[in-house]
């Protein structure tokens, strides 16, 4: 289960702030740290990557969220016995490329767009 | 450790860290921070690192745990990025564990690969090298730590007496190092990242930090979140992510950058907006002399501007597509001194075959108008690897370089080299050596046709992906049976692929390390956990093959008195035989060497700090100089009196590494040219490529981290919507792109993250399943020598046309 560090760049207001700040703290996925003027420190918790970044958008979709920045990511398996999950595949793909240039069958919605990284270069 | 943190479980003390980290990066960013963070972690050991990837030079907290590095954080203590990353610096930790690490030394027998010991590789290397020493080169890398840099320069150029040696910086910042030697006579940005806390607008010139260097943009944006007025312009040959946060978006025509540049200093004379008393003070005029040089030649203040009358708003709105209004508002923000101005630039103005003269021209509009030397007020070029200016333009890795901004072609500087290291006098050779393009155009060239390089050793770089032109100037190694090709890295890629003897190498924390980032900060890790297998450190690897080369009685391996070139010796002068493994980490080779390379960097006062100071630092800011109380202290702004020590007391401003040896800077003239292959009938597209923000240049670490993978798997082409239609492509269909030089099957992403303009194709590099530069040009800037990975002459094809026009081509 990935765990990340966020910073959340909060908009101006008091009441927009407030609110912002309970509406994170209500959700499981989040703990929160003490604000400091507009940011907010936030732990992140969540399944895997995928929700990571379903994560990272709700955040971005707040209307009292400007920006939110990640931090820290800790990359330990819960099980130390066993690493990342897709490493090996990619590792195979990767030497199997190398034998052979061919491009491989590509389907449109294999480009995913870029969410849950830095996001100061997206609002 | 706390009793109540003791009781908690592994997940507890992960949130506990991140939380730490976050809260200290807020603080940091609420001018609260006064201490690093608590690191209150189970069992996790935290140390300092920059990181692996680009020339930004974030510094990273690495945690490690069990012998493995299992946490990334930003390091809130850190100027440069102030506890802040991008997506591949948080994932960089990854980096060290992809599945099909090379893990021991592989000699190629009847096509194969297979495994032999390091004692015979080492054997082979060196026997390969007293075959021919004059036929062996290095390709080495911006990657390199300086200490591997300099292992390696040193064994080539002060031992064999060969100059073969060349960095792939070659490839990505050549230009701007001539830019800047023709401009101030000597190397490196006189600013620094402290700029963008300081400038009003920011010029982005064919730059897409937004991707490339993110974490440097976020901190202008962070400015503007606070309410800060700052202009952005950006100036591109297509839209970026960048762009999206411009005020002012400014297309123009591939190649025509040297006129927008002509017709600001045009308008700025016309104007009579120039800075008269900068100019007088400090800037001398020069052009181009024929054939071209790095000097060129001097010209009057009078046939400067008589050079510049013809880039009237109207001509270079012909020329670049730029309306002459938006040149007038460039113009008209270069002439107010009420403004500070930052200049940005990279590939853009780099990978350009006229990549010299456009450096001198940006350079050339921040004087004229004198937008230079106050913070805020400068050109600053950023690099794309974490050690291209520490240690391929600072060591001086780079075939016409030697340490600390000496030439090869100057007898002053070989002497005093020679001197240093204790050779007998002219043991370097005079003649340059090859540059990136021609040392591997001669390693691709049969023997019997004047291809004289016969061995190449290739450090830290992937140069089956990344240089251009591959079949020409790599993939024809192939069945050249008489040339050795010798690769030490981390992954199999595709240089392996043509390789006869791999070398398994130690990266990052798996070993000490030193680089320099763009801002000419030096900065220093130590080894953290043990790199898997077999993997030795480049510099290990260096200084065996070299000791071997002594004991096979190399001449140039013994300095005048007979003693090993590359002895490394402890603080009482003792030798260490570093070069056997057993005793490698005996002694701190990273101190020893970059010691005895530090006193190299005082001739253009490119005073590196001591080892011990970088130690306790985050990067310092050379010149770094020893105050009257024993400190050391960093220099932000080079040439500029209120802080650099080297600059006369009541001078405001001296450039004292002058090309004409009196203070001052040239301005210089460089007319517009087109490129060397423009679109025509036949192939009607400009293909541009390059960079995206989840990979790393040639993706051999990147792509190995599944999460960055799978943010961007696959490499694609870009294309405007309207010449998709125009075509009958529809997005995501499998096109062929085609140049003069080869082909591509590609996905086709219309709308995508870029946006380039109609008769423009845009293909990243990352993807070394679809090897783009099969496709590009290996046409090279005259000066600089670095290729134009910007612009070529494209046709896009449905695959099944392509199939055809294959088929018929193969029946004729």
């Amino acid at each position: 289960m990935p765990v990340s560090g966020l910073v959340l760049t909060l908009r101006e207001g008091p009441p927009l702030r407030q609110q912002t700040v309970a509406t994170v703290a209500a959700h499981r996925s989040f703990t929160l740290g003490v604000l400091c003027d507009r940011w907010l420190p936030v732990a992140m918790e969540a399944r895997d990557d995928r929700e990571c970044r379903d994560l990272h958008d709700w955040l971005m979709s707040l209307p009292g969220v400007l920006f939110v920045d990640v931090v820290a990511v800790d990359f330990e398996p819960d099980d130390p016995t066993h690493s990342t999950g897709s490493t090996d595949t990619l590792a195979a793909d990767l030497t199997t490329a190398h034998r052979s240039a061919d491009c491989t069958e590509w389907a449109s919605n294999e480009i995913i767009s870029l969410a849950g990284t830095n996001s100061s270069d997206r609002s | 450790m706390n009793p109540n943190l003791e009781s908690m479980n592994r997940r507890s003390f992960v949130k506990v860290s991140a939380l730490a980290a976050a809260t200290a990066v807020a603080q940091s960013k609420a001018g609260l921070l006064t201490a690093a963070p608590a690191s209150a972690d189970a069992g996790i050991q935290w140390d300092k690192a920059p990181c692996r990837f680009c020339g930004t030079g974030c510094h990273v907290r690495v945690g490690v745990k069990g012998g493995r590095v299992v946490a990334i954080q930003g390091e809130p203590l850190a100027e440069v990025n102030k506890g802040l990353l991008c997506v591949k610096g948080y994932h960089v930790g990854m980096a060290l564990y992809g599945k099909d690490r090379l893990t021991q030394p592989m000699l190629r027998r009847n096509g194969q690969l297979e495994p032999i010991s390091w004692e015979e590789a080492v054997e082979i290397i060196a026997r390969r090298i007293m075959d021919a020493p004059d036929q062996f080169g290095i390709y080495g890398s911006g990657q390199w730590t300086i200490p591997e840099g300099y292992a390696a320069l040193k064994l080539i150029k002060a031992g064999l007496s060969n100059n073969h040696i060349d960095p792939n910086a070659r490839l990505c910042m050549a230009s701007a190092v001539t830019g800047y030697l023709s401009t101030y006579g000597v190397d490196e940005p006189a600013g620094c990242y402290d700029d963008l806390d300081h400038c009003d607008v920011l010029i982005l010139w064919g730059n897409n930090p937004a991707e490339m260097h993110p974490v440097l943009f976020s901190r202008v944006m962070d400015r503007r979140s606070r309410g800060e007025k700052i202009t952005l312009i950006d100036l591109g040959t297509r839209r970026t992510r960048s762009t999206e946060f411009a005020q002012h978006y400014l297309e123009f025509r591939p190649q025509s950058d040297l006129a927008i540049a002509n017709g600001i200093a045009h308008l700025l004379l016309k104007n009579n907006t120039y800075d008269k008393e900068f100019v007088a003070r400090h800037c001398n005029f020069r052009k181009d002399a024929q054939p071209v040089t790095l000097m060129g030649e001097p010209m009057s203040f009078e046939d400067y501007a008589k050079a510049v009358e013809e880039y009237t708003p109207d001509r270079v709105e012909q020329i670049s597509g730029v309306p002459a209004r938006e040149i007038r508002m460039l113009a008209d923000l270069f002439g107010r001194r009420d403004l500070r101005i930052t200049s940005l630039w990279c590939m853009g103005m780099n990978q350009h075959t006229r990549g010299t003269a456009i450096n001198r021209l940006v350079h050339g509009i921040h004087l004229l108008s004198g937008h230079f030397g106050r913070p805020g007020d400068a050109p600053t070029s950023l690099t794309g690897q974490p050690s291209a200016c520490g240690t391929a333009r600072e060591v001086g890795t780079l075939c016409q370089a030697l340490p600390g901004g000496r030439l090869v072609a100057d007898e002053k500087h070989r002497a005093d080299c020679e001197k240093r290291w204790n050779l007998p006098p002219g043991r370097i050779n005079p003649k340059i050596g090859y540059h990136t393009v021609l040392l591997w155009e001669k390693f691709c060239t049969p023997s019997a046709k004047g291809g004289d390089i016969k061995t190449m050793w290739v450090q830290v770089t992937n140069p089956g992906q990344s240089l251009p032109n591959l079949h020409k100037l790599f993939k024809s190694k192939k069945g050249l049976e008489d040339k050795f090709l010798i690769v030490s890295d981390v992954y199999p890629t595709a240089t392996t692929e043509l390789a006869d003897l791999v070398l398994p190498a130690a990266m990052w924390v798996e070993k000490n390390g030193i680089y320099g980032n763009s801002e000419r900060r030096t900065q220093q890790w130590f080894k953290m956990v043990e790199p898997p297998g077999q993997a030795r450190p480049d510099c290990w690897m260096t200084l065996a093959v070299a000791r071997r080369l002594f004991e096979l009685g190399h001449p140039g391996l013994r300095d005048q008195d007979g003693n090993f070139l590359l002895a490394v010796r402890n603080e009482r002068g003792e030798e260490i035989p570093a070069w056997d493994w057993a005793h490698y980490y005996d002694i701190n080779v990273d101190r020893a060497l970059y010691e005895e390379y530090r006193p190299f960097s005082e001739l253009k006062q490119k005073n590196v700090a001591p080892y011990d100071e970088l130690v306790k630092a985050r990067g310092l800011r050379w010149p770094v100089v020893q105050q009257a109380d024993g400190s050391w202290r960093e220099t932000r702004f080079r040439f500029s009196e209120f802080d650099d020590p080297f600059v006369k007391k009541g001078a405001g401003i001296q450039f004292y590494n002058s090309v004409t040896k009196d203070d001052r800077a040239l301005i210089w003239f460089c007319p517009y040219e087109p490129a060397d292959e423009e679109p025509d009938r036949e192939y009607p597209f400009w293909l541009c490529t390059g960079r995206v923000l989840e990979h790393w240049h040639t993706g051999t670490m990147t792509m190995r981290i599944p999460q960055l993978r799978g943010a961007m798997p696959h490499a694609y082409l870009e294309m405007h919507p309207e010449d998709a239609a125009a075509a009958g492509f529809t997005n995501g269909e499998s096109v062929v792109l085609i140049t003069r030089r080869g082909r591509l099957e590609l996905p086709l992403w219309l709308s995508g993250r870029g946006h380039p303009p109609r008769g423009t194709v845009f293909v990243p590099f990352f993807d070394e399943r679809r090897l783009i530069n099969d496709l590009t040009l290996d046409a090279i800037d005259p000066i600089s020598k670095e290729p134009d990975y910007k612009k070529c002459a494209a046709q896009v094809l449905k695959k099944a046309e392509a199939e055809r026009r294959l088929a018929s081509a193969d029946r004729s």
